[in-house]
């Protein structure tokens, strides 16, 4: 009884094994696509409100979009993704500034050298590029820090 | 001689399976908590390793100890079977690895 029990347990576990081999690659695909869509969905949300905010101040030139791009090519596109939306959460504050009044020094070092957490790990970021307009682009690269892990024996 | 060979055997396989098996059922846990499974079984290969290859060694202290008796005895034959069980373990651990990286179609890291 036992026995039986046991290997109708272990067979379940070999057919989900199999079935998430078998899937995993169109599972990940889905995985990606929602989280790039819950990092323009909170992108499009904060300009709205900030565009929001400023109505009143239409005429005058202001940032309505920030853009980012990175300047090396990464195969980690999960780790891209985590590092866009930790950047897109610092860069915010930009949308509805005036742009005659936006330092561009202040602009600059709001990421430059600065570290950010994404995918279980921490970045330093470096900008290439700064280019103001209403659609402000920042073109970046990064690199890992290195520490020990805290899961390391 | 027969022995030392059956260990590193063994070895071997523990580390593999501690690498095949983690991942596997981790990646299934990975599904249930909305998590890529894919991209989990590499960080989890990648993780585990070096977890299997001191599972394969039943604790890295008597190992450790080993070694030091060696060295201190001058008895290199018993350092140099630690090595080798370290070795065997790794070469489990790490083939494990790569077969979890071509089934996830990832890049080594």
């Amino acid at each position: 009884m036992k026995r039986d029990f046991s290997l109708i347990v272990l067979g379940v576990l070999l057919g989900a094994i199999s079935m998430n081999i078998h899937l995993a690659s169109r599972l990940d695909t889905l995985y990606l696509d929602r989280e790039k869509l819950r990092v323009s969905l909170y992108e499009t949300t904060e300009r709205l409100k900030k565009i929001e905010a400023q109505w009143q101040d239409h005429r005058t030139m202001l940032v309505r979009e920030v853009e980012i791009q990175f300047s090396k090519e990464t195969q980690d596109v999960f780790l891209e993704v985590a590092l866009r939306q930790a950047v897109i959460k610092l860069t915010q504050e930009l949308v509805g500034e005036k742009l005659d009044l936006l330092s561009p020094y202040l602009a600059v070092q709001l990421l430059d050298r600065r570290i950010v957490e994404a995918d279980n790990g921490r970045y330093r970021l470096f900008v290439r590029t700064l280019i103001l307009s209403e659609k402000t682009t920042y073109i970046l690269d990064y690199e890992p820090l290195t520490a020990q892990s805290d899961d390391e024996p | 001689m027969n022995k030392l060979l059956d260990t590193l055997v063994l070895n071997v396989f523990i580390s593999c399976g501690v690498i095949l098996g983690g991942t596997l059922l981790g990646s299934v846990g990975a599904v249930f908590t909305g998590q890529a499974p894919g991209h989990s079984m590499l960080e989890l290969a990648g993780k585990l390793k070096i977890w299997a290859l001191v599972a394969a060694m039943g604790g890295t202290f008597d190992t450790i100890k080993a070694i030091e008796t060696g060295f201190l005895g001058w008895q290199m034959g018993v350092i140099a079977k630690q090595v080798l069980l370290i070795l065997s373990s790794f070469l489990g651990a790490h083939a494990g690895y790569l077969l979890l990286l071509y089934i996830a179609g990832g890049n080594s890291r």
